[in-house]
């Protein structure tokens, strides 16, 4: 297993060396190589020239200012002059002239970041990199370095808040993680959430334990719940809704005997459960994380808890295109247990990994995120989720970066990539870029995202080869006209214009979804989901509607296939979307078509508790009861035949 | 005690105001009435917590001074962060006359947080830090914040 500091590592920078004196030239160059940076040397200017040419991305140059042709105050000059898009900075050098006033000078004159006078120590060079290329690291890899948290066993609080800091902006997305980590890590304290709207949401922890949640939306959700969880009966909470005179229905019912106080508590951990669902968003935020002393209160969420939560998130929340471009930088990494891993984690038990056969044996292979998704059986959306999963729990990390394994993996990388970036225009290229990368400057999460896919293929008439230039050439393209403060926005307005008539054209079709189930037209009603699953997989309650029509058009033949099917898309429904009538009855038919008929019933008179005016709820129980009916009929009239053989005559 | 320890002195018009403790779902600060004043210093260097329902609460609070002309001085890191985040925490009329900046050592861990005054260490769009900051043992500290965006306030 690669060590700790293997597996954070950041990658180095690129450095050029314009030194005369083949000795120091020699000895700066292995200091460098050695502490990981790509190092060119050159002892003239027209080789250095060569190198600036080919190596746009240099990003120090040490040099010495007496060279053979020229200056080197007037190379770098001249240097900055022929090559503008390459943004190096320069480290002056020089034995010769060490007077107050030249360093002085030409240092103001280069903008060096530092004058070595000759001998120096070499301690000081690898400062003078380290210190400056801290903020660029801290900004480009920060989302890496978040999510290999838990490759070290004891995160310290500072370490926590620096890595939180380093990021500007996270995606609502990232937020399980952020819970998990100051969950797992023992942290006190409060995470603040500030919304792209200006609103501000707050999560409170105590020693590890979620103990606050803080939402704009009070949307209370108790008297679904309680009818749901089956604690209260909906008479009863209907009549505490009447009655309550002021107190909240929780003590109102708690008062009367009709609730427990236990049941309370877990009523009340998932309206906090709730309100956590409410800010895991496919949006821009900012982060801020301050440990402080706060009081432990119930009721809470420890991590076994919050365990469940996670996988339900994962499961329902997070989007596919969100996770694939996330993953896209761990393509190519070997997936290793973390310190916390046990083989008999409750969280290797969930539904997301129970239903990959043989996955968590696969965990300890060292294999590639793209060797999982080749598995036979393996379906796409679950080693994803799974994945992000077990990375979220903290169980998995990935090792440092591996090189391609052979060039048909490479070329499968490729591919995937490829069929993300095809067809898209250059906003929407750099958005993918970002988050893949995590962002930084766009030079930083241009270089980032060229790493991912590799040197190129050697075979320069092999289909690998046409895709990685394709996609070198599109994420160039797409960095150049993201400079282009005018032709982005244009490119940003048109992507936001699209999403938004995709987003308004799913809300139609739903409309025409909802009224051909209303009328039993199941195949209609799928046609419409798959376009909208297409527009904008977001959608509310997409999952549910797509498990009625599922459950509607069962092909007997088919059964086992399209269980399997419906209970994924279950796993899909957000938990904010299970307190209103449709849940409870889209249950209810699953449950019927398990066979379950007690089960389904009660379902269904949940689903009618929650809003009695819902018809189709209704008419599965009026169905239910004439069954039943008829099987008591059948019953009665067995028993009399039978009894009649033994009656005494 | 609350949470959190107001203190208020009026002299003349101007009112000052020390802070120490949490600023959280618990606070009141409609028994602390900054109205009428036509100056108010409000000192927080005791000042330890926030979360984002005291933010909320400040955000009203602050309101309620009308125009008058609101300083601010040793404001702690979370207050810094508060401010560079949060449109509208630092009330139009106010000004940090002096914060906190977090400093650290490396090698041994030593942790320090070092004032910067206004027109000492900073000024309006321009900060110089203290050339050298050492700990107790004299190691040279580095500053452990990112200066992009911890002192993105000062250059707005």
């Amino acid at each position: 297993m690669k060590s700790r500091k293997e597996n954070v590592e950041p990658s180095k920078s690129s450095i050029l060396i314009l030194e005369d004196d083949e000795s120091v030239g020699l000895a700066l160059k292995e200091v460098l190589a050695r502490a990981g940076h790509d190092v060119f040397l050159a002892s003239r200017p027209d080789e250095a020239n060569t190198v600036l040419s080919t190596h746009p991305n240099i990003e120090f140059l040490f040099c010495d200012c007496l060279l053979p042709q020229m200056t080197g105050l007037d190379f770098i000059k001249q240097a900055r002059t022929n090559y503008p898009s390459s943004r190096f900075k320069v480290v002056l050098m020089s034995g010769i002239y060490t007077d107050k006033q030249f360093i002085q000078e030409s240092t103001q004159s280069t903008q060096a970041l530092a004058f070595l006078k000759k001998p120096f120590e070499m301690e000081q060079v690898l400062k003078i990199v380290k210190k400056d290329e801290a903020p660029k690291r801290e900004e480009s890899s920060a989302r890496k370095l978040l999510y290999q948290m838990f490759a070290n066993p004891t995160v310290t609080s500072r370490q926590k808040r620096k890595v939180i800091e380093s990021i500007e902006e996270v995606s609502g997305f990232d937020l399980p993680f952020l819970y998990s980590l100051l969950v797992e890590t023992k942290s006190s304290g409060y995470l603040n959430i500030y919304n792209a709207d200006g609103s501000v949401s707050g999560i409170s922890f105590c020693n590890g334990n979620i103990v606050g949640v803080d939402v704009d939306d009070k949307t209370t959700f108790l008297g679904e719940m309680l009818i749901q969880s089956g604690y209260a009966t909906p008479k009863d909470v209907q009549a505490a809704l009447r009655d309550k005179n002021n107190r909240r229905i929780g003590n109102y019912l708690i008062q009367n005997n009709q609730l427990s106080p236990h049941a309370f508590d877990l009523i009340l951990m998932e309206q906090m459960n709730i309100r956590l669902v409410r800010t895991i968003v496919d949006q821009k935020i900012r982060v801020n994380f301050a440990a402080a002393d706060v009081d432990m209160s119930n009721p809470s969420i420890d991590a076994d808890t919050l365990s469940y939560y996670l996988h339900d998130w994962v499961a329902s929340k997070i989007s596919m295109n969100w996770l694939k471009s996330l993953y896209v930088m761990w393509s190519g990494n070997v997936i290793v247990k973390s310190p916390a891993f046990r083989e008999d984690h409750p969280a290797l038990s969930m539904s997301l990994v129970k239903s990959l056969d043989g996955f968590t044996v696969k965990l300890g292979n060292q294999m590639t995120l793209t060797q999982l998704l080749d598995v036979k059986g393996y379906n796409e959306i679950a080693v994803y989720k799974a994945i992000h999963f077990l990375l979220t729990k903290g169980l998995i990390v990935f090792a440092q970066r591996a090189a391609f394994a052979n060039p048909q993996e490479q070329l499968k990388v490729l591919k995937k990539i490829w069929a993300e970036l095809d067809g898209k225009n250059g906003y929407e290229v750099v958005a993918h870029m970002e988050t893949g990368t995590g962002g930084g400057s766009l030079e930083s999460t241009l270089k980032d995202f060229l790493t991912l896919i590799g040197e190129p293929p050697q075979d320069s008439s092999s289909e690998g080869y046409l895709i990685w230039n394709n996609i070198k050439k599109a994420a160039e393209d797409a960095v150049a006209t993201a400079k282009d403060s005018n032709k982005i926005d244009q490119f940003r307005q048109a992507t936001q214009k699209t999403e938004a008539e995709a987003k308004l054209r799913a809300t139609s079709l739903m409309e025409e979804v909802k009224k051909s189930l209303q009328f039993n037209q199941y195949a209609k009603a799928l046609e419409s989901l798959t376009e909208v699953a297409k527009l904008n997989p977001q959608t509310q309650q997409m999952h549910l509607y797509s498990s009625w029509a599922k459950l509607g058009s069962m092909d007997p033949a088919k059964k086992q296939f399209i269980m399997k099917e419906v209970e994924l898309e279950l796993m899909q429904v957000p938990p904010d979307e299970r307190y209103d009538t449709l849940f409870p009855f889209v249950i209810g038919l699953f449950n019927k078509a398990k066979g379950d008929v007690v089960a389904a019933r009660k379902s269904f008179e949940k689903s009618v508790a929650l809003d009695p005016s819902f018809i189709p709820a209704r008419r599965e129980i009026s169905l239910l009861m004439a069954q039943n009916k008829k099987q008591d009929v059948f019953n009665v009239d067995l028993k009399q035949v039978v009894s009649g053989f033994f009656k005494k005559r | 005690m609350g949470k959190l320890d107001v203190k208020m002195n009026k002299a003349a018009d101007k009112l000052t105001i020390q802070m120490a403790g949490t600023i959280d779902e618990d606070v009141d600060f409609s028994q602390f009435n900054l109205a009428g004043n036509q100056a108010i210093e409000v000192e927080l260097s005791g000042l330890k917590s926030i979360n984002s329902c005291g933010i909320r609460e400040w955000i009203k609070w602050m309101g309620t001074a009308g125009g008058a002309s609101v300083s601010f001085s040793h404001c702690p890191k979370v207050i810094v962060d508060q401010i560079n985040m949060v449109d509208g925490f630092l009330p139009a009329t106010g000004k940090v006359t002096s914060f906190y900046v977090p400093y650290y050592n490396d090698d041994s861990g030593s942790e320090k947080n070092v004032l910067f005054r206004y027109g000492t260490e900073f000024q309006e769009g321009s900060v110089t830090p203290p050339s050298s900051v050492k700990d107790e043992e004299g190691n040279e500290m580095e500053m452990d914040v990112i200066e992009s965006k911890y002192f993105k306030f000062i250059k707005k």
